[in-house]
């Protein structure tokens, strides 16, 4: 038993961070926030909620129906177990303290289950964050009783189990799916370009299904049936999380809220029972799996390559290829990249095929410019944020680079070199379909262009200036990459400043906005590039 | 009449002066002060004495002028504006010794009297809207009698016109930004008019304007005063002055009469703020100051925000311009003191005592608004009687606050309460002074980084005219000591990781010929990476110099990395490059031509077997054979020293073999191989020479011949030396931190640099040689 506590504390601290648990000061900083991060979140989901229901949208007696929640309890188990199945695949057999443990003088047993038992605190832990939030959000809207909130924890955290448990059972199958994408990664590629090329003509359908004239308040009626009927249809077809989420949440009967009814202790007892009956096939299939898989190497298929001859270049075009190269090889990054470039202008395509069905006023003429700006953004951006990991992902490699006889920026900067094709290539694809989408002249588009460009280049620059200072331990299987989350907010910031800034100065009337925007931008990113290069150039040496 | 004043209070003034200088034993400063309280105090009544005709007074100059010229008019407008300037720079002088008050005071103040004197009638009748006498026109007149005698006092001892010209380029910066934040409210509208008619609220485009110009005022005093960071006094007295002439523009429709009013107090937050900055710059009150850091500082934010006059106004507008000033000044001011340090950091218990500095003021305002009402249902202050806050947050705030109302009479004065809503209010406050906390902690790690890089970059400039200091006009490109060329010389080189509190390695120096192989022996963890991180150029040395075939590997870096090859204790290789292709992106960086480069790869490949899997990826690559491909990189161009840490480890033994043929073949083509390792067998078979480290110093180097002589096994010598615990017992602590940040050349040239000009002159030219080389 000891050794298991050992074996689980080991793992637990590596995978959640408990270093605030050193001085009171910080235990009470992180009590606070993450009470605050509790509180931000209920109040976000209450506002929607709330308006929701003010608005009638799910219910023409000004309240949430219960089908609503369990549609949203039903997204989520489907998000957690997917990344339940993926993050358990990765946690037990692609986790590189697997050759480390296996040799530990431990139960076999211990190891798999202290490996489960992480990961569902883990689980736990997100659901803390997130689901908790909203569904506590949905009792205070309904005014649900105060049993509710003791109630809901205590019964997801039991639920939790479920999509941990099912999550290890499939992680097993899909370990060898990506081994063998791993072994062939064209056929990867292939299938990533089938999926894409099947979703753009969905959404080239979609697009054709849009009405010419969208008129929201006419068709409300429509809208609000259609809304309802899928509700309806989701409570018949998805019994199964119909009855969990009343199970949860209980049910009104008249005005009032009753949380326990007949089906609840049935309800329990087949979620038990499916507990057990989980845990069961996990010690019979996956476990014994996973003490076989977990001591195996992994393997690469050297193959036999092509003979070249070496190549002369100029140190910086070599870098710049090299690094291409780098990237090109890695199906992750190119997959995306290509999923970027496709899905950004489409999605641009769908939003202004949707704003010119609509009969706007210049409002709403300039909220549709901003949005466009705000999703051409998020998109760009999105597709830069693997930049924060860009140096500290060579590791050790990118240490040894001090040795090299050439200038800092000239050994960081070809790094940058296939983000900054990369996302002028999707800039350029969808800025162009959002431009003849819109009745902007030539010399604002032109501007438009470049405005979007240069925050996108900022947030490449900004991103590789995170990596850079605070280059990450890769050997850390820590799943929280703090350069990633702050490559993240940068990406919201980024795009919402913009977002917002152009809907104020189109609001504003006082013209020259794309100007104004254009020398923004330019100043933003010369800001950012000077900071580059001078933080580059103190502190290279001694990062 | 007000010319007899004058003339009688110039006759006065200097028998004044000598009978108190007298008085108090010839101390010429205190006499001064005296004086310059003296002026304070003949200011201050002259200006609560003028009453509300001032404004109209002045302002109407521009169309309605009551002198017989329109010079005349221009010269009062003017002079009433410079006379606010001159006279705080009076007053402040005898408390601060720099050169600029004065040198301000022998000219500009000289001057300004000068043309009050000439100009005194028609500013007095500005001011009074008569020629007769007033107690304004005579305090006026004592006024300009003193500050006359004061410039001319300094002009006099202060070597009259003659001002050095790095003084005079300091006052000449200085004068726009004194003339402009003395400005009085009504004088931009008497200059320029009423521009602009656009609204200032509600963020339209001159409520930007002003909102901008607060942040460029607040960023553009803090870059300006920065320069004098160290020079805290300097620094006050730039503050104070800001702050006093803001008190003076924020005071401008004040007169006595207004004093007497009570409802009229300067109570509001920000009005409290114009009076707090001054004094705290004026005196040490460290919890009036951290009120206003975190109290005033949010409140002014937010009524700049949203602002409380008439929108009707224009841009220009005395209202306008001075509530701008108010609350630009209780924004940036605060903020300017904390970030030049003045008063140092908030703690803990600066924000505690600022939260009850704040209870106690809003229990006053709380108390004194529902007392005053009784008088003057217009009193408001800090917004909290009113529904002016409640009215912009919506109809569920006006709820809050008309739904819960507590109200009793005493002695037949009626109090009433909004005990919900004033609470909520209360709390909400503190709640964004918690979060002005935050931001602050932000703003100063910000700084703090920002400093410490500018201190690095500082240093490293330095470090590079000193290379140019100590070896003439010599370009940076060329070896930087004659000496070192041929050899690998580690001299006194100390280094400690971070804060930690021993050395790595302490007090290193190592010498190795051309032609030599030399073993780097010690046990684990004793600074054997340490030091050949150091060499290489991974780890800048806390103390010390490294030079590579003469080129210093910290001051000449570029040049002294081409000098070698490095492979280090763990293969760090691009995965997802094949073999070809990483040896020839190292190739590429060190700019190996393409015969050069073929004739080496394919005998590498060949020596090291690695022919078959060149062209694969290297992450197919087994642990020995990333190894062969890390020293086929740092062998392909052929480098003068070949540096191993560690190399030999993961090998099979015919590729450890050929490794040390390699080696010795590079030696003995009279270049040098430096390499660590722990097998002492190979050690003795191959090196020339050998060095042992132990707890970060080297305790022993021999030539292995010597020991041969002895008939010393290298074995039995290593663990000797290694298990004395005589020799090498502990590692060297470091004494002070500063001593670990310490980089000699900084300290030593820095002011030998700073007396010689020609030295920076001689560093650009070897930088555009460098270039034109390049």
């Amino acid at each position: 038993m000891n050794k298991f506590k050992t074996l689980f504390l080991m793992q637990v601290k590596e995978k959640i961070d408990f270093s605030f648990l050193k001085s009171k000061k910080q235990i009470t900083f992180k009590v606070i926030f993450s009470i605050l991060g509790f509180a931000v979140i209920t109040a976000l989901a209450y506002v929607v909620l709330y308006l929701c229901q003010i608005l009638n949208l799910f219910s023409a007696i000004n309240h949430i129906p219960i089908s609503v929640m369990s549609v949203i309890f039903f997204i989520m188990f489907v998000l957690n177990l997917l990344t339940c199945t993926v993050g358990l695949s990765k946690t037990l057999y692609y986790s590189k303290d697997n050759q480390i443990l296996i040799t530990y003088p431990v139960n076999a047993n211990a190891l798999f289950l202290s490996k489960m038992l992480v990961y569902y605190i883990y689980e736990v832990k997100k659901n803390f964050s997130f689901i908790i939030p909203v569904f506590f959000a949905y009792g205070l809207v309904s005014s649900l009783p105060f049993l509710y909130f003791i109630w809901f924890p205590i019964m997801i955290t039991i639920f939790t189990l479920i999509p941990v448990l099912l999550g290890a059972l499939l992680s097993f199958p899909i370990y060898f799916v990506l081994r063998f994408f791993n072994r062939f990664p064209v056929i990867k590629v292939i299938l990533v370009m089938l999926i894409l090329a099947g979703v753009i003509a969905l959404v080239v359908l979609a697009i054709n299904a849009i009405p010419e004239d969208i008129n929201l308040i006419r068709s409300w009626s429509i809208v609000s049936q259609a809304i309802r009927d899928f509700l309806e249809f989701f409570s018949e077809k998805f019994f199964i999380f119909y009855a969990i989420t009343i199970f949860l949440c209980g049910r009104f009967e008249g005005m009032t809220s009753v949380l326990f009814t007949e089906y609840s202790y049935i309800v329990l007892l087949i979620m038990l029972a499916t507990i057990l009956v989980l845990v069961g096939l996990n010690y019979l299939i996956s476990r014994p799996l996973y003490l076989k898989m977990a001591s195996k190497q992994f393997e690469f298929d050297a193959g036999k390559g092509i003979k070249h001859t070496n190549v002369v270049r100029k140190g910086f075009l070599s870098s710049c290829v090299y690094e291409t190269r780098k990237a090109l090889r890695d199906t992750n990054i190119f997959s995306t990249t290509l999923a970027t470039i496709i899905i950004a202008p489409i999605s641009i395509l769908l939003l202004n095929t949707i704003y010119a069905a609509i009969n706007t006023r210049m409002m709403g003429d300039y909220l549709a410019i901003s949005f466009n700006i705000l999703i051409i953004l998020l998109f760009a951006l999105a597709h830069n944020i693997n930049v924060s990991n860009i140096y500290s992902k060579d590791g050790e490699a990118n240490i040894l680079n001090k040795t090299k006889p050439c200038r800092p920026i000239a050994l960081l900067l070809p790094y940058l070199f296939y983000n900054f094709v990369s996302s002028t290539l999707i800039v350029v694809a969808s800025t162009s379909v959002f431009l003849v989408n819109t009745t902007l002249d030539v010399g604002s588009s032109i501007l438009v262009f470049f405005i979007i460009q240069f925050l996108v280049y900022t947030h490449l620059i900004w991103s590789a200036e995170i990596d850079f200072l605070h280059p990450r331990n890769i050997k850390s299987q820590s799943n929280i990459n703090q350069n990633e989350v702050k490559s993240i907010l940068l990406t919201f910031a980024i795009s919402l400043i913009a977002f917002g800034l152009t809907l104020f100065f189109l609001i504003d009337g006082m013209g020259g906005v794309w100007l104004k925007l254009f020398f923004v931008a330019l100043a933003f990113l010369a800001i950012r590039c000077w900071l580059f290069q001078y933080k580059v150039r103190v502190l290279f040496k001694e990062i | 009449m007000n010319y007899i004043f004058f003339g009688v209070f110039l006759l006065l003034i200097p028998i004044l002066f000598f009978s108190l200088r007298k008085f108090i034993n010839k101390k010429l400063n205190l006499t001064l002060k005296i004086f310059s309280i003296f002026l304070a105090v003949c200011f201050f009544i002259r200006y609560f004495a003028t009453d509300y005709s001032l404004l109209e007074n002045v302002v109407a100059l521009s169309y309605q002028n009551p002198f017989s010229t329109s010079f005349e008019c221009f010269m009062v407008t003017m002079l009433v504006w410079l006379t606010i300037a001159s006279t705080i720079i009076l007053c402040m002088l005898p408390f601060f010794k720099y050169k600029i008050l004065r040198n301000y005071a022998k000219t500009f103040c000289l001057v300004v009297s000068i043309l009050d004197i000439a100009f005194l009638s028609q500013i007095v009748y500005s001011y009074t809207g008569t020629y007769e006498i007033s107690l304004c026109g005579a305090f006026f007149a004592i006024e300009v009698a003193v500050s006359f005698l004061y410039s001319v006092y300094i002009f006099a001892t202060e070597n009259f016109f003659k001002i050095p010209k790095k003084e005079l380029i300091e006052m000449l910066i200085a004068l726009p930004i004194i003339l402009i934040l003395s400005v009085p409210p009504f004088v931009p509208q008497a200059l320029f008019g009423n521009f602009g008619s656009g609204g200032t609220k509600d963020l339209s485009f001159f409520h930007r304007i002003y909102l901008y110009l607060t942040f460029i005022f607040l960023i553009g005093m803090y870059f300006l005063l920065k320069r004098k960071l160290k020079d805290k006094e300097y620094i006050r007295m730039a503050l104070l002055y800001i702050s006093l002439v803001g008190l003076v523009s924020y005071c401008y429709d004040y007169d006595f009469a207004r004093f007497l009013e009570p409802t009229r107090w300067p109570l509001h937050l920000c009005n409290t703020a114009m009076f707090i900055t001054p004094i705290c710059l004026m005196f040490k009150l460290d919890k009036l100051f951290y009120f206003t850091l975190f109290i005033n500082v949010l409140g002014a934010f937010l009524a700049m925000l949203v602002p409380n006059y008439a929108d009707e106004s224009g841009f220009f507008t005395p209202t306008i311009v001075r509530f701008w000033t108010n609350h630009s000044l209780a924004f940036s001011m605060p903020a300017l003191i904390i970030l030049l340090g003045i008063y140092e950091r908030p703690k803990l218990k600066h924000f505690k005592y600022s939260m009850v500095g704040f209870l106690i003021y809003f229990l006053l305002v709380l108390f004194i608004n529902a007392w005053f009402t009784n008088y003057d249902v217009d009193v408001d202050f800090f917004f909290i009687n009113s529904d002016f806050i409640a009215d912009k947050l919506g109809l569920w705030a006006e709820n809050l606050r008309t739904d819960y109302v507590w109200s009793f009479t005493i002695g037949g004065l009626t109090f009433t309460f909004y005990p919900l809503y004033q609470f909520l209010f209360f709390l909400v406050y503190v709640l964004l002074g918690l979060g002005m906390w935050f931001i602050y902690v932000f703003i100063f790690q910000f700084q703090d980084f920002y400093f410490k890089l500018e201190e690095k970059n500082r240093k490293y400039k330095l470090d590079a005219q000193a290379l140019c200091v100590k070896y003439g006009v010599k370009g940076v490109y060329e070896a930087m000591n004659k000496d070192s060329i041929d050899k690998l010389v580690v001299k006194d080189v100390c280094k400690c990781y971070g804060n930690n509190k021993y050395y790595s390695a302490y007090d290193v120096n190592l010498e190795v010929e051309t032609g030599e192989i030399f073993g780097f022996l010690g046990p684990n963890g004793a600074g054997k990476s340490t030091i050949i991180k150091c060499i290489v150029g991974i780890q800048p040395p806390t103390k010390g110099s490294i030079e590579i075939n003469g080129y210093d590997i910290e001051r000449q870096p570029l040049y002294a990395k081409e000098q070698f090859g490095f492979v280090p204790d763990h293969y760090a290789l691009y995965e997802n490059l094949t073999g070809r292709e990483f040896i020839n992106y190292i190739a590429d960086l060190y700019g190996v031509d393409k015969k050069s480069r073929d004739e080496r790869i394919s005998k590498y490949i060949k020596i090291l077997a690695l022919e078959d899997a060149f062209d694969n990826k290297i992450k197919t690559y087994s642990h020995g054979m990333k190894q062969k491909v890390a020293i086929i990189s740092a062998l392909v161009h052929n480098p003068k020293v070949w540096i191993l840490d560690e190399p030999l480890t993961g090998l099979d033994p015919n590729s450890i073999f050929q490794v040390k043929e390699c080696m010795k073949e590079h030696a003995q083509n009279g270049n040098i191989v430096f390499f660590s390792s722990h097998i002492i067998d190979i050690v003795e078979k191959l090196c020339d020479r050998i060095a042992i480290i132990k707890k970060g110093r080297i305790v022993a180097s021999t030539k292995l011949e010597d020991l041969k002589e002895q008939n010393l096994s290298l074995e039995q010598y290593y663990l000797d030396i290694i298990n004395d615990n005589n020799i090498g017992t502990h590692a060297m602590r470091v004494e002070t931190k500063k001593e670990a940040e310490e980089v000699p050349a900084s300290k030593f040239f820095e002011k030998k640099l700073k007396k010689n000009s020609i030295v920076k002159e001689n560093y650009k030219i070897n930088e555009l040689e460098i270039r034109k080389k390049k």
